[in-house]
């Protein structure tokens, strides 16, 4: 049994909002990237900063905590009397994360199974056996695998915080309830168009300093990287009400890029195949609480061939179609996409295609949340009876009060 | 002696006849389906909630005490007598009002209650 406790706070300013329910999801295939929706209790001083016209703006944070921290009273207690110096004195030598640990009750002990547990597994075996199943294996790999670390201390409690923009918000009067719906800031984007009588062109044709270019218009910031492409002069034209959206990401596909804006409202240009760092780890002896695998033709995340159709009104007024297309050999489904952009080269078509591949094959798994887990991170997935998968997150669903939360795997992506 | 006020509004009940309270863990069991045990998310316990029964001597005390009842208010007990003084509630379900069968006199208001932090 593992104990934790689950939170969820919201300001809007410097003011706290109080939360029915929540559903926050961190989804890679999506434009915003971070999308949640809240159940708050109305609030006379607060309606009019939910103002999505506005640009309001909520902090979300969620925690999960495995045990009670003492406050610093509890210091104050022990020590009355003496000075901090004293305090130095006393603990000498030793980090203030270990006066931490001390003043820290935790909800779980962590232990490793004995050696029983192993006799039950392969109970008449001899230990001939044993070592001929692990052959390669060292024994610290056999102690890590009976171990259960459950979490115990003070440095498993995890904290994500998210800056979203406000994008609904809807009074129910009889109830005394607002829902609201947030999201990062490539809906900011979706919402700018170029205001002009002409066609913008962009300083340079370096892509990130493109992008700087427009997102300088939403006050975004594009986070330094290496990932960069040159793009065609032609495609570079910004025509007068093309969504800056568009116009960004017509460019950045044809590159095989993404584009996303991160739940700190920091800007990333990624390759295709970007993968977060760490290791989400899920076991059916752990935390997860149901499992489905789903393979499914007629749903929209899978295709193996694609169609893009650019279509573009030149200065004459006449109509431009330009396509791109990628397949695989014997290609079975076929998804078709319009974009309203001049032609920026091809590409586009195979780095969507890639990705579609990847997710022929989701499993949903339903666990205990976690903040630490979040999407392109390499997630492996322990289930008894069925062989180990090795996958990749695409998204992640908290939801409160439920304190659950749904990850959705995809396959590595091959370009 | 039992007094119930809203601040403005205040009645007296002849007696206060019952009073249950009950309050309800919001814990998340988890059931994991590799585990016996279930994973537990804690989470605070809500407020007491329960009924208070009233007894009145006369039809127009009943009614007046049922009408600042039906008032969207938060309202406090004052008890000389029991650990209920100080306790604050809101109404939360049903206010009944029942004549009372034998004497035909008597009547009482059974009123759902969820305290609130005020």
């Amino acid at each position: 049994m593992t104990v934790s406790r689950h939170n969820i706070e919201a300001w809007v300013g410097t003011q706290k909002i109080d939360i029915i329910d929540a559903a926050i999801t961190m989804d890679e295939s999506w434009s915003p990237y971070v999308q949640a929706s809240l159940t708050t209790v109305v609030d006379a001083d607060l309606i009019d900063l939910l103002d999505p016209r506005t640009g309001g703006r909520v902090h979300l944070y969620i925690s999960q905590e495995y045990g009670d921290s003492e406050k610093l009273s509890a210091l104050t207690a022990a020590y009355s009397g003496d000075t901090i110096a004293d305090l130095t004195t006393e603990w000498t030598g030793q980090d203030i994360s270990a006066i931490s640990a001390t003043y820290f009750t935790p909800f779980n002990p962590s232990f490793s199974n004995k050696l029983s547990r192993l006799t039950s597994l392969y109970g008449g075996g001899s230990i001939a056996d044993l070592t001929t199943a692990w052959s390669t294996w060292y024994l610290y790999q056999i102690s890590e695998l009976y171990f259960r670390s459950y979490p115990d201390g003070i440095y498993n409690n995890y904290r994500r915080g998210f800056d979203l923009g406000i994008r609904s918000r809807s009074i129910n009067v009889g109830e005394g309830t607002v829902s609201l719906e947030l999201a990062t800031d490539e809906a900011l984007l979706q919402d700018y168009a170029l205001v002009s009588v002409n066609n913008f062109s962009p300083a340079s044709l370096q892509l990130r300093e493109v992008i700087k270019e427009v997102l300088a218009l939403i006050d975004g910031y594009l986070i330094d990287g290496i990932t960069d492409a040159t793009i065609d002069a032609d495609a570079a034209l910004w025509a007068p009400g093309q969504q800056a959206w568009d116009y960004l990401i017509s460019l950045v596909q044809a590159a095989g890029l993404r584009l996303y804006c991160d739940e700190r409202r920091r800007w990333y240009l990624v390759d295709a195949n970007f993968t977060q760092p760490g290791l989400a780890e899920l076991w059916s002896v752990g935390t997860i609480k149901s499992a489905d695998d789903d393979i499914d033709r007629n749903g929209e995340d899978w295709f193996d061939a694609v169609v893009i159709e650019y279509s573009w009104t030149d200065v004459d007024g006449a109509t431009v179609l330009s396509y791109d297309t990628a397949f695989v050999e014997g290609f079975t489904k076929v998804k078709k996409f319009t974009v309203e952009s001049n032609f920026p080269g091809a590409g586009a078509a195979q780095s969507i295609l890639d990705r579609a591949i990847s997710r022929g094959r989701q499993l949903n798994v339903t666990t205990v949340s976690n903040y630490m887990v979040q999407p392109s991170m390499a997630c492996d997935i322990y289930i008894l009876g069925t062989p180990t998968e090795n996958v990749y997150i695409k998204a992640v669903q908290w939801n409160y009060p439920s304190d659950e939360m749904t990850v959705t795997t995809r396959l590595p992506v091959t370009t | 002696m039992t007094t119930i006020s809203s601040g403005t509004l205040t009645f007296t009940p002849e007696l206060v006849t019952a009073w249950e309270t009950s309050q309800t863990s919001r814990n998340v069991l988890h059931t994991i389906i590799g585990k016996a045990d279930p994973d537990v998310t804690l989470k605070p316990s809500s407020t007491r909630s329960g009924t208070l029964e009233m007894l009145f001597l006369s039809a127009s005390s009943a009614n007046t005490a049922r009408g600042i009842l039906a008032n969207g208010t938060i309202f406090t007990i004052s008890d000389s007598e029991t650990w209920l003084n100080g306790f604050d509630f809101v109404m939360s379900g049903t206010i009944s009002t029942v004549l009372e069968d034998t004497t035909r006199n008597l009547w009482t208001i059974s009123a759902d209650y969820t305290e609130v932090i005020a």
